[in-house]
C-alpha cells in the first residue's frame, strides 16, 4: 500500500528525477563541467550541514566549534596518507578520531546550557586551531611524541599539508563526485533514521525542555553526548573528503571560526531541525554564493559587481531570516503553503452557500 | 638571559586596561539582556574608521575624537535595539547570535565599500610618546586606554548603583515582569542598556585605532579575546571584566617565561572553556563564594 | 492540494534554474580571456586590492594597443579580464578557479595572492592544464610539486632571507659589523614567516662563526601586545633584530620597539619597511630600517620607472611591490601568447617554460623560469633614510648609496 502511495506522490517523482539528474551531471558537462564542481561542494556541505543539525537542530545545542571536527578529519586523512595509508581507508578513521575528540570536550561542555555551551564551543574551536597550528613545535622535543614527526612535520603548522595529486585528476574528480554523493545520501539517511527513532524523539524532547525530558526518563547526558559524537563523526568524514579533494589543507581554513560559522548558517537558513532544511541551506550557501560572488548587474552603462556586496547580501539574508522567518526557507515555504491552502478551503464553502 | 619582569608586569597591567575597555560593552549587553553581541567587533571597527576620518581628514585631536563618536554610537545602539534587536530578545539565543552576526557582516561590507580593504593606521604626535615610570617606558596611548578603562568602570558603577536608570537596568535584568509591575518602562531601559553597550564598544574602538593598524576585518580577534575575558570575569559584571582582564593579561605576560609566545592565545581559550565548566560564575562567582565561607 | 504541489514544483524549478549556470555573455571566439580570483575581502584584502589594480592597468594598456597579436589568426585580439573575490578563503579560491576554467572558459589564468590560497588553487590550474602565472605566492614549497603549468614571478621568501643574511655577511667582511653577530629572530606564524625564519636559521647554521641565533620565536597574527616578545628580545642581548611581519603587526611591534628604546645594529622586517604606509605608521622611527624586497619604486631601470609612473598616475598612490610583480605577470603572459603564436594552452605553457624576457621591471631585468616554474632572480635591499627617503643599497648595479651600518642610535 505504502509503495503505491509513494509512486503516486509527485514528491517522489521529482526527487527521483533530481537524483537521476545528479547521477548524470559529470557526463552532461553543463557549464563546461562547473556544475559538477558546484554539485560536489554542495554534497560535502550537505553532509556538514546535516551533521550539525543533529546536534544543533534536533538537540538544540548550538555549537560554534564544529570546525574542530572538520579539521581533525582533514588532518587525520592527510597525515595518514602522507605516511602511505590508502586515502579511502583513512575516512572512517578520520570520523572516529573526530568522534573521540567530540566526546573528550563534549562530555564536560554539554553540561552547559544554551549560550554558555555556544561560548564554550567558540573557545574549544580557537584553542584547537591554535594547538594544531603549533603542534609540531610543541612535540619536537618530547621523546615519545616526536616519533610522530616525519621530516619534522606532523601537522605542518602554518604551512599546512600538501597531498600528492593523482595522475589523472579529472577521472579522480569524477569518481570522487559519486563517492561524495553516496556519502551525502548516507548522511541524509542517518539524519532521517535518527529523527524517526526513539533516540531522535529523546533529542527533540531535550530540545524542548531538558528537565522535563529527564523526568520522563530520557537519559539526557548519554543522548546529548551520542548526538555530539555522531555529529562529530559525520563532520570528520566531511573533513576527510575535503582533504582528498583539495590536496592541500591549512589550519586557518579547516579549523577557522568562519568554517564553524558556515556550519551554523546553513541549517539555520534552510530550516533548522528538519531533514530537508540543511539541504536547502547548503544549496543556498554554495550555489547562491557562487552567483553573488561572480555576477555583474548592468544598469545602463554602469556595471555593478555583486561580489563587492557579498557580505552585505549574506548579512542581509541572515537578518531577514532571523527577523521574519526563524524556521528558514523551509519554514517560509510551509507558511506560504498554509496560507494558500487556507484560501483554497475557504473558497469552497462560500460558493456553496451562495 | 633574564627578562625584565617588572617591565613585563607593567606592560601586562596596561594591557589589562586595553582588554577591559574592549570587553565592557560585551559584558554589559550580556549581563542585562543575555544577548551575545557579535556585532561588537563591527562597532569597534566602525568606531576606528570614524575616528580615522575625524583625525586624519578633519584634524581633530585624537583624544577628543571619542567625545564625538561615543554619543553617536550610543544613539545608533538605541535605534538598533528599538527597531531590530528587540524582536529577538525572547527568541532562542541562536536568533540573536545570528542576527548580530549578520549585522556585523553588513558593517564590514559598508567599510569595504567606503574604505577598501587597505590597512589604515593613525599616526599622531602622541603615537610614540612615552612616559617614564621607574625606568619603564609607558606608551601614552596605552596609558590613556588604561585610565579610560578604570574611569569607565567607576562611572558605570556609579551609574548602575546610584542613578534611577542604572537601578532600573539592574531591575529589568533581574526580573523584567516584576520591573514592569513597579512602573519601569522596560522597553526604554533595554534600549538604553544596549545603547550603552554599543557606546562602550565604540569607545574601545576609538582608542584602539590610535594603537593598532586596522582594516574592515578589525575587531574579530579582539572579540574572541573579549569572550575569554568576559567569561573569566563572570559574564555579567563590569568589575568582573576588570578582574578578568587583569588576570588574563598577567597570565599571558608571564607565560612567555615558560611557553611559546605563540601559544598565549591558546591559554586564553583553554581558560575560557575550563572556567565555563568548572567555575561558571567566573571570578566574581568565585569571590562571592569565598565571601560566603 | 494541487496548489501546494504546484508551489513546491515552482520552488524546485527556481532552485534548478539557479543551479544551472547563467548563460551570461557568450564567450566571443575573438577575445582572449584572462582570469584570476583575488582576495578583495578578508585577511589579504590590502594586497588583493593592489593586484587587482595592477591587472586592470596592464589589461587596459594591452587593449589600448589593440590587443595581443596572435599569429595563428593573423590579427590582434583584444583581451578580457575576469576577476573574482575569493574572500581570502581557500575553498572559495579553488571553486572560483574551477569556475574560471570550466564555465568562463578562460584561455589562461593569472595568479591570486597569498601562499595558502595559491597553494590550494594551483591544483586546479594543473588539473585542467591551463597556464598560470602569479606574482604573489613566494613560498618555495608551492613549486616543489612537479607541476608543469604553474609559473611564478617572484623568488621564494627563503631565498629572500638568504640574500639578506648574505648581505649582512658582506657587511661583516667589510668590517662594518663584527663577527659573530647575535641575532634575535621573529616571524609571523604563517608559511611566509616560517620560511623567512628558516632561511635565516639555514645561514646561521652554515656559518656559526658569523651568526648566532639567540632568539627564535613565531607569533600569532594580530598582535595585541608586543611587550612579551620585545622583552625577550631585550633580554637576549642580540646585535641584530630580524622579524617577518605584515603591515598591521609591524606597526604594533615597531611602535613598541621604539617606545622601549631598543637598539640593534641592523633592524629588518624582511620585505616590510620601505613602503609609504609603513613609513607613515612609524614616522621617523622607521628611519634606517633595512628591507629586502622583490621590487621598489626607486629602482632606476627604465622599465621600473615606466611602470611606477604609469601606476602612480593612474591610481594616485605610491607603487609598492605587489602591483609591480602583478603587472609584470600580465606582460609575461601576453608575451608568452604572442611568442607562441596560438591560443593553444600547451604551446603557451611551453613558451613560458622557455621564456627569457629582457627589460623587465624585476630586479636584474630578466624573466626566466627554473624547471620548477619559479623565477630565479635577485632581490633589492633598501634602507630607510630620514626625511621619508629611501636608498637602494644592493645590488651594486642599481645601488644609490652605501648602507649606514651599524644604524645610528636614536636620541
Amino acid at each position: 500500500m505504502q509503495v503505491k502511495e509513494l509512486l503516486r506522490s509527485w514528491k517522489t517523482w521529482i526527487s527521483l528525477a533530481l537524483i537521476i539528474f545528479l547521477l548524470l551531471v559529470p557526463f552532461l558537462g553543463i557549464g563546461g563541467g562547473y556544475l559538477q564542481t558546484l554539485a560536489f561542494l554542495t554534497f560535502l556541505y550537505v553532509i556538514l550541514s546535516t551533521a550539525w543539525n543533529i546536534l544543533g537542530g534536533y538537540t538544540g545545542q548550538t555549537s560554534f566549534g564544529h570546525a574542530t571536527f572538520y579539521g581533525l578529519g582533514a588532518y587525520t586523512t592527510s597525515i595518514l596518507v602522507l605516511r602511505g595509508v590508502s586515502p579511502l581507508v583513512t575516512m572512517p578513521i578520520a570520523g572516529l578520531i573526530a568522534g573521540i575528540y567530540g566526546l573528550l570536550w563534549g562530555y564536560p561542555c554539554l553540561r552547559l546550557r544554551g549560550q554558555y555551551f555556544a561560548i564554550a564551543t567558540i573557545g574549544v574551536g580557537e584553542a584547537t586551531r591554535l594547538l594544531m597550528l603549533n603542534l609540531d613545535d610543541l612535540i619536537k622535543n618530547i621523546p615519545l611524541l616526536k616519533e610522530a614527526l616525519q621530516d619534522g612535520v606532523l601537522t605542518g603548522g602554518a604551512t599546512g599539508l600538501m597531498l600528492p595529486t593523482p595522475e589523472d585528476i579529472r577521472a579522480y574528480a569524477m569518481g570522487f563526485y559519486y563517492l561524495a554523493m553516496g556519502l551525502m545520501f548516507a548522511a541524509l539517511l542517518t539524519s532521517w533514521w535518527v529523527k524517526k527513532s526513539k533516540f531522535g524523539l529523546g533529542l527533540f524532547a531535550i530540545n524542548m525542555d531538558i528537565d522535563a525530558a529527564e523526568t520522563v526518563g530520557v537519559n539526557t547526558v548519554s543522548y546529548k553526548n551520542l548526538a555530539l559524537v555522531l555529529s562529530a563523526f559525520m563532520v570528520g568524514i566531511g573533513g576527510s573528503i575535503y582533504a582528498q579533494y583539495m590536496f592541500y589543507i591549512d589550519p586557518q581554513t579547516v579549523f577557522g571560526f568562519p568554517m564553524s560559522i558556515s556550519m551554523v548558517l546553513m541549517p539555520t537558513i534552510g530550516g533548522i531541525g528538519t531533514i530537508v532544511g540543511p539541504i536547502l541551506g547548503a544549496v543556498v550557501y554554495i550555489v547562491v554564493q557562487d552567483r553573488i560572488l561572480t555576477a555583474n548587474i548592468e544598469i545602463g552603462t554602469f556595471t555593478l559587481s555583486l561580489s563587492t556586496l557579498h557580505l552585505l547580501l549574506y548579512g542581509g539574508l541572515l537578518v531577514v531570516i532571523v527577523l521574519f522567518e526563524p524556521k528558514g526557507i523551509l519554514g517560509l515555504q510551509k507558511r506560504l503553503v498554509r496560507r494558500w491552502g487556507k484560501r483554497a478551503i475557504e473558497a469552497v464553502p462560500v460558493k456553496k452557500m451562495a | 638571559m633574564t627578562i625584565d619582569i617588572p617591565a613585563l608586569l607593567v606592560g601586562a597591567i596596561l594591557l589589562a586596561g586595553l582588554y577591559a575597555t574592549m570587553s565592557y560593552g560585551l559584558a554589559l549587553i550580556y549581563g542585562v539582556m543575555k544577548i551575545v553581541n557579535l556585532a561588537h567587533a563591527g562597532v569597534m571597527m566602525w568606531a576606528a574608521y570614524a575616528v580615522f576620518v575625524l583625525i586624519v581628514n578633519a584634524g581633530l585631536n585624537p583624544f577628543l575624537a571619542p567625545l564625538i563618536t561615543v554619543p553617536v554610537f550610543f544613539l545608533l545602539g538605541m535605534l538598533l535595539q528599538r527597531y531590530v534587536v528587540r524582536r529577538v530578545m525572547f527568541a532562542p539565543p541562536i536568533s540573536s547570535l545570528l542576527l548580530l552576526f549578520g549585522i556585523w557582516l553588513i558593517m564590514q561590507n559598508i567599510s569595504y565599500l567606503g574604505f577598501t580593504g587597505d590597512t589604515r593606521a593613525i599616526t599622531t604626535k602622541y603615537t610614540l610618546m612615552t612616559f617614564e615610570f621607574l625606568g619603564i617606558a609607558i606608551s601614552i596611548n596605552r596609558l590613556v586606554v588604561f585610565c579610560v578603562g578604570i574611569l569607565a568602570l567607576l562611572v558605570m558603577r556609579q551609574f548602575m548603583g546610584r542613578t534611577y536608570m542604572g537601578k532600573a537596568i539592574r531591575a529589568t535584568a533581574q526580573d523584567g515582569d516584576a520591573s514592569k509591575l513597579v512602573g519601569i518602562n522596560t522597553d526604554r531601559v533595554m534600549e538604553i542598556a544596549f545603547g550603552l553597550g554599543i557606546a562602550l564598544a565604540s569607545l574601545a574602538g576609538s582608542l584602539m585605532a590610535l594603537i593598532f593598524a586596522f582594516d574592515p576585518d578589525f575587531g574579530r580577534s579582539h572579540l574572541l579575546k573579549a569572550f575569554c575575558i568576559v567569561v573569566l570575569g563572570g559574564l555579567e559584571s563590569m568589575v568582573g571584566v576588570a578582574l578578568g582582564s587583569l588576570v588574563l593579561a598577567v597570565a599571558e605576560a608571564l607565560s612567555v617565561l615558560w611557553i611559546m609566545p605563540a601559544l598565549q592565545d591558546f591559554v586564553s581559550f583553554a581558560l575560557l572553556v575550563i572556567v565555563l565548566i568548572v567555575m561558571p560564575g567566573g571570578m566574581m562567582g568565585l569571590l562571592a563564594k569565598l565571601k560566603k565561607t | 492540494m494541487k496548489r501546494i504541489g504546484l508551489l513546491s514544483l515552482l520552488c524546485s524549478l527556481i532552485l534548478v534554474l539557479l543551479i544551472l549556470p547563467a548563460a551570461g555573455v557568450m564567450a566571443q571566439p575573438k577575445e582572449i580571456i584572462l582570469g584570476a580570483a583575488l582576495p578583495i575581502t578578508g585577511g589579504q584584502s590590502r594586497e588583493g586590492g593592489y593586484v587587482k589594480k595592477a591587472y586592470e592597468l596592464a589589461i587596459k594598456e594591452i587593449n589600448d594597443a589593440g590587443g595581443i597579436m596572435v599569429k595563428q589568426y593573423n590579427k590582434k585580439i583584444p583581451v578580457k579580464l575576469i576577476i573574482y573575490d575569493d574572500k581570502s578563503d581557500n575553498t572559495t579560491s579553488v571553486q572560483l578557479y574551477e569556475k574560471l576554467v570550466t564555465e568562463d572558459k578562460v584561455n589562461v589564468l593569472l595568479g591570486g595572492y597569498g601562499t595558502p590560497l595559491i597553494t590550494a588553487h594551483t591544483v586546479v590550474a594543473e588539473k585542467y592544464r591551463v597556464p598560470y602565472v602569479n606574482g604573489g605566492g613566494a613560498t618555495g614549497a608551492i613549486y616543489e610539486r612537479k607541476m608543469k603549468y604553474i609559473f611564478c614571478l617572484i623568488a621564494s621568501v627563503g631565498k629572500l632571507a638568504h640574500t639578506l643574511m648574505d648581505w649582512i655577511g658582506g657587511q661583516q667582511n667589510e668590517g662594518n659589523l663584527k663577527k659573530p653577530l647575535r641575532i634575535a629572530l621573529m616571524g609571523e606564524n604563517t608559511s611566509h614567516g616560517k620560511e623567512f625564519r628558516q632561511g635565516v636559521l639555514d645561514k646561521a647554521k652554515a656559518a656559526p662563526d658569523r651568526f648566532q641565533v639567540v632568539m627564535d620565536e613565531p607569533f600569532e597574527l594580530n598582535l595585541k601586545d608586543a611587550d612579551p616578545l620585545l622583552q625577550k628580545v631585550k633580554a637576549s642581548n642580540a646585535d641584530i633584530y630580524l622579524a617577518d611581519a605584515r603591515l598591521a603587526d609591524y606597526t604594533t611591534m615597531h611602535r613598541r620597539y621604539t617606545e622601549l628604546r631598543l637598539y640593534h645594529q641592523v633592524v629588518s622586517y624582511g620585505p616590510r619597511g620601505a613602503e609609504k604606509a609603513a613609513r607613515d605608521a612609524l614616522g621617523p622611527a622607521s628611519d634606517y630600517i633595512i628591507s629586502c624586497n622583490w621590487w621598489h619604486r626607486d629602482i632606476p631601470t627604465a622599465s621600473a620607472r615606466t611602470f611606477r609612473d604609469k601606476y602612480e598616475k593612474a591610481y594616485n598612490e605610491p607603487a609598492e611591490w605587489f602591483p609591480a610583480t602583478a603587472y609584470e605577470t600580465v606582460r609575461v603572459m601576453a608575451k608568452a601568447i604572442e611568442d607562441a603564436g596560438t591560443l593553444d594552452k600547451t604551446k603557451i605553457r611551453d613558451t613560458l617554460a622557455k621564456m627569457d624576457m629582457k627589460n623587465s621591471l624585476v630586479v636584474g631585468g630578466r624573466v626566466w623560469f627554473k624547471p620548477n616554474g619559479q623565477i630565479e632572480n635577485d632581490y633589492v635591499i633598501l634602507q630607510n633614510l630620514p626625511g621619508e627617503k629611501v636608498s637602494l643599497i644592493y645590488p651594486k648595479e642599481i645601488a644609490t648609496a652605501k648602507a649606514i651600518v651599524p644604524i645610528p642610535k636614536k636620541q
